[in-house]
């Protein structure tokens, strides 16, 4: 089987370019292709989603994930080709076509500078072109950088402002995108997959702000080039590296410290970038009066990046990640918790321009999560082994033949070993190791009917060996432009999902997944889109979409299971179903010394599960009706910034408890008080709001470079929303404690940019 | 394209109108407080059958005692049946001195393991049962043989009894290890019951310790058909004499358990606030009729620090 994919790969890559060049007709004969990469003149780093037009006409490409963009069948001739892209000067270039050739033509931007005068502030927070797909939503790395956020920036906190994506808690940078749960989102970095995305138990996520060079969400109805989740896809890039000089960043936090290199080197560029949590000065001064501090509790990650030019057609990136978190905690007298967990990735790409018009990109990927816990307690060990092997390779293939099609092909194999082993007072109590391998293929067209109607269709094909499950997965999106101001768009797409994650929304330390096999086939579910984008001025977007999606055969390990042994794999788990629908709407300003965006999200999901809530849908924690967020930017000078962030959403659901008993367990000293619960998470918490400030001054640091201080409250009037309700059985009458989030928390960071 | 801008901003406008009218209806409510029968007996094989306690569920928010939530006056009978369903006997059951606890009327009568109780509660004598439970009680599980009887804690050989593999049918068994300290005046707790002692605690609470519930996937069969299993040090609250039981549980236990684990806080998947319900294995009420099988024995622990 493997054989034969590889020569299927090879195959893709090598044959498709003469199956191509085949046929042209008198009018083709006419017409040229113009093809290249787009990319920062101060950097060097391509740029996703640039657009190329051809003046005068509708001719006109937008640049790939490597900042490659074509732009074929153009007559031969004088053209004037217009690059843009927000946050950049738009530049325009005369070029000649010649009838049958292809005109190679690699094109800079400079970025727009702040001109006070004209008060031309272009916000970069999010890219126009790009954010008009259905569904989709490019964030920068300004915006994670520069939103105040809970004592370090960080990605998927930055990402939680969107529309239609929630937080759980204040505590949780998991992403709750459209009713599904995070592991219903698929998490990308360089094209591998991130199986356990969070440090510090979930409060951030492992992604390095300085690092980070893309970062396009999905939020549903994503193409089928994905799979492999029901949900959404956040597919993150690293920078490839200034190509124009040696730079870098120094950065000192009150939670973290980072730092980062990155230039050019012969043909090529690097980048280097490392991140440590900094609590060890905390913890050693609190050791000497608190009891119980953790001997040892940090969290240390790096990414690093190597391109390399081989030819005017080939380019390699050598892409890693590597990271881990460490606790040592003496919770008590003969108590002891350690835990390591942790993430290691690899890829290594090949870019080739396969001729004029066809674009195909190979990658190597490598991935492994490694958790391992151990408790002891009383003299009695617990310890488990938990790791997730996935080693892959992936053939990509963009073909524009026309203006009117773009055809985009793929293949994805590879091989996921999932090792548990799981040892009780030295006593190997389960070791199961699953191991599949599995193959996705697909093929989608992007068809420009006519300049107003644009149709993108596609299949997916995805198949397991653990089970031997195949699924074919339809894609489907229509665009209508009546005016180049408006796109009305719907969307259909049916997804499957082999994977499932057991984890705890307050404490991702545990992140453990499991697979599909017999008797536990694939989650699937259907998603509806549709929306309307409207951009009447350059300097206001409007956006309103809808969604429907349902979900089915949901495996989720039974939370009822005490213990696994002995069990069947397929006992592990109980099968259920959802839904989710709701709208959203986005409201943002792109340019102005003010700008910024507001996002409100109405929306509901559903879960049932048997022997659960009468068997009946009830809503998860994370269901919030109405969620309002509004990020405002505002520039108080050259040098000082101001930034606001508030958040209000509606109370998220728990489950009241309605009355009680009383039961002398004969194995227990003292009676049990079990509770009777009514409908499960049936009452509301009190509505959640908070309100973030920031300022940001920058300077120079000795003239040796620029420096930011960012000066942060978080919770400026410290409401204490409610994490959730403590029900303390034992007292009679039971009480009721309220567990609150963060206070009013000040913040502070420093970075040097050389 | 004015006119079209204007349409494109009425029919936002409206939408967004019937949005919130729509969302202001949510049709899922919290529902109230339902008074519930509740029952409980545990069958323990070769005992005296066991008391039955009926009483009534109280609101959540209101002190709960047992006799303001007794029920009086209930017609209570075990039936017990082979395993094809043939009644075997009907055990009667009286109401006793205290209100809502309902006795044997013969307590000569014991737990037969491998058979099943029923149990029926009626209003009256003549009318259909209000509630009902069944329990198979586990069977065949005897004790063979032990690896000594005085242990030093934590020290390098544990208790490690061998018995026979208890029957039921359809599963594997399900067990529980409970230890209850004989002798908690002359003997101290280990130091891992005694770091989670604060002066306002009550120490009875760790008298008894149970494990939770072990799959018998756990252990290796020996070649005669026994299990060994070995105590962990965890399950030893108090140093001195110990009685050390093992017992193989019922399906009502074993749901019982498992759920009010979950219910309490203990590990799981679910989020904070959210509490699922019990399975109760109870038809027209609440509460727990299960039964067990156990195998008991007294151990010596020594504690390595004493002078």
């Amino acid at each position: 089987m493997k054989r034969s994919l590889i020569a299927i790969i090879l195959f893709l890559v090598l044959r498709i370019p003469s199956l191509a060049n085949t046929g042209y007709t008198d009018s083709e004969i006419q017409t040229g292709t113009i093809n290249g990469y787009v990319s920062e003149a101060a950097t060097g780093e391509a740029i996703w989603g640039a657009n190329a037009v051809i003046a005068g006409t509708t001719l006109g490409a937008s640049s790939n994930s490597s900042g490659f963009y074509t732009i074929s069948r153009i007559p031969a001739g004088e053209h004037i080709i217009v690059f843009s892209f927000l946050g950049f000067r738009e530049q325009r270039i005369e070029v000649t076509v010649t009838a049958g050739e292809t005109l190679r033509l690699d094109v800079e931007l400079d970025e727009s500078g702040l001109e006070m005068d004209d008060v031309l502030v272009t916000s970069e927070y999010y890219d126009l072109e790009e954010r008009q797909s259905l569904g989709v939503t490019t964030v920068s790395t300004r915006l994670i950088r520069e939103t105040p956020a809970v004592l370090q920036a960080d990605v998927f906190r930055s990402i939680q402002l969107l529309p239609g994506i929630k937080a759980a808690s204040d505590f949780s940078s998991g992403l709750y995108i459209r009713g599904g749960s995070p592991d219903q989102t698929l998490i990308l970095l360089d094209n591998t997959t991130v199986y356990n995305p969070t440090h510090f138990f979930g409060f951030f996520s492992t992604f390095n702000p300085d690092a980070i060079r893309d970062v396009r969400v999905f939020k549903g109805g994503f193409p089928a080039e994905y799979g492999g989740r029901i949900g959404s896809v956040v597919d993150i890039y690293n920078k490839d590296g200034n190509r124009r000089r040696t730079s870098g960043t120094a950065s000192v936090g009150l939670l973290s410290s980072r730092a980062s290199i990155e230039g050019p080197f012969n043909r090529g560029s690097y980048m280097f970038a490392i991140r440590r949590s900094t609590l060890e000065p905390l913890l050693w001064a609190l050791r000497g009066s608190v009891d119980n501090i953790p001997e040892s509790f940090y969290f240390v990650d790096a990414n690093g990046k190597i391109n390399y030019e081989l030819s005017s057609k080939d380019r390699l990136s050598l892409s890693f990640y590597a990271g881990q978190d460490d606790v040592n905690f003496p919770a008590a007298d003969d108590l002891l918790l350690k835990l390591n967990y942790g993430n290691i990735t690899g890829s290594l790409t090949w870019r080739r321009i396969l001729s004029g018009d066809l674009f195909s990109t190979v990658t190597f990927t490598g991935s492994r999560y490694f958790n391992d816990p151990r408790f002891e307690f009383g003299g009695t060990v617990f310890e488990r082994t938990n790791t997730v092997n996935d080693f892959s390779v992936k053939s990509d293939l963009e073909w524009t033949p026309s203006q009117q099609h773009t055809v985009k092909a793929g293949i994805w194999a590879g091989t996921l070993l999932l090792t548990l082993q799981d040892r009780f007072d030295g006593l190997v109590t389960q070791s199961p190791d699953i191991t599949s391998e599995y193959v996705a293929a697909y093929v989608q067209d992007r068809w420009r009917i006519t300049p107003q109607w644009i149709f993108t269709g596609g299949v997916r094909a995805s198949y397991y060996t653990s089970g031997r499950h195949f699924r074919l997965e339809p894609r489907a999106q229509l665009e209508y432009r009546p005016t180049d101001e408006i796109r009305l768009q719907t969307a259909y797409g049916r997804y499957y999902q082999f994977k499932t994650l057991i984890t705890n929304e307050a404490f991702s330390g545990f992140d453990l997944w499991l697979l599909t096999d017999d008797g536990v086939p694939p989650a699937w579910g259907d998603q509806f889109l549709a929306g309307i984008k409207w951009n009447p001025v350059r300097e206001w977007n409007f956006e309103l979409e809808g969604f429907y999606r349902n979900m089915r055969q949901l495996f989720e390990f039974d939370p009822r299971i005490p213990d696994t042994a002995g069990l069947d794999y397929s006992e592990l788990f109980r099968f259920g179903e959802g839904f989710a629908y709701g709208v959203e709407t986005l409201i943002q300003r792109n340019t102005g010394r003010l700008n910024g965006f507001i996002g409100y999200t109405w929306g509901t999901t559903r879960r049932k599960f048997p022997t659960f809530n009468n068997d009946d849908f009830y809503p998860p924690k994370y269901d919030r009706i109405h969620d309002i967020n509004l990020v405002i930017n505002y520039s108080l000078s050259s040098r000082w910034m101001a930034t606001a962030v508030f958040n209000y959403a509606t109370g998220q659901t728990y489950t009241e408890p309605l009355g009680r008993t009383q039961v002398d367990n004969p194995f227990e000293t003292q009676p049990d008080n079990p509770l009777i619960v009514g409908r499960v998470n049936a009452s509301r918490l009190p509505a959640y709001h908070r309100l973030d400030l920031g300022f940001t001054y920058y300077s120079s640091f000795f003239g040796l470079g620029d420096s930011e201080l960012q000066l942060q409250v978080i919770n400026a009037y410290s409401r204490r929303n409610v994490w959730f309700y403590q029900f303390d059985f034992d007292d009679n009458p039971a009480s009721r404690q309220v567990v609150r989030m963060l206070p009013i928390l000040p913040s502070i960071t420093y970075t040097v940019n050389f | 394209m004015k006119s079209l801008n204007s349409i494109l901003i009425r029919t936002v406008f409206l939408s967004m109108v019937v949005l919130f009218a729509f969302a202001a209806c949510d049709p899922y409510t919290q529902d109230g407080f339902e008074e519930q029968m509740v029952v409980e007996a545990f069958l323990t094989a070769g005992d005296p059958l066991p008391s039955v306690k009926l009483s009534k569920t109280l609101p959540f928010d209101q002190e709960y005692t047992f006799e303001a939530a007794a029920l009086s006056g209930l017609d209570v009978r075990l039936i017990r049946t082979t395993n094809s369903g043939a009644t075997e006997a009907v055990l009667e059951y009286v109401e006793s001195d205290q209100r809502g606890v309902y006795v044997a009327a013969d307590e000569s009568r014991t737990v037969t393991p491998g058979l099943v109780y029923r149990l029926e509660v009626r209003e009256d004598p003549m009318s259909s049962p209000v509630l009902t439970s069944e329990t198979f009680v586990p069977g065949d599980f005897d004790l063979i043989s032990t690896n000594g009887n005085s242990f030093i804690y934590q020290g390098p050989d544990q208790f490690e009894p061998t018995f026979t593999i208890s029957f039921y049918p359809g599963r594997q068994n399900y067990y529980v290890a409970s230890t209850l300290a004989l002798d908690p005046d002359n003997f101290p707790l280990t130091p891992f019951y005694a770091g989670f002692l604060d002066e306002d605690d009550d120490p009875d609470q760790f008298l008894r310790v149970s494990s939770g519930i072990i799959n018998e996937g756990n252990y290796e069969i020996n070649e005669d058909n026994t299990i060994t299993i070995k105590l962990p040090w965890i399950a030893i609250a108090y140093y001195g004499p110990n009685e050390v039981s093992f017992y193989a549980i019922d399906t009502n236990l074993y749901d019982y358990i498992r759920s009010l684990s979950i219910q309490l806080g203990g590990p799981s998947t679910l989020s904070p606030g959210q509490i699922e319900n019990i399975l109760w294995n109870v038809e027209g009420g609440i509460g727990i009729f299960g039964s067990r099988t156990g195998i008991i024995s007294e151990i010596e622990v020594v504690n390595p620090f004493a002078p």
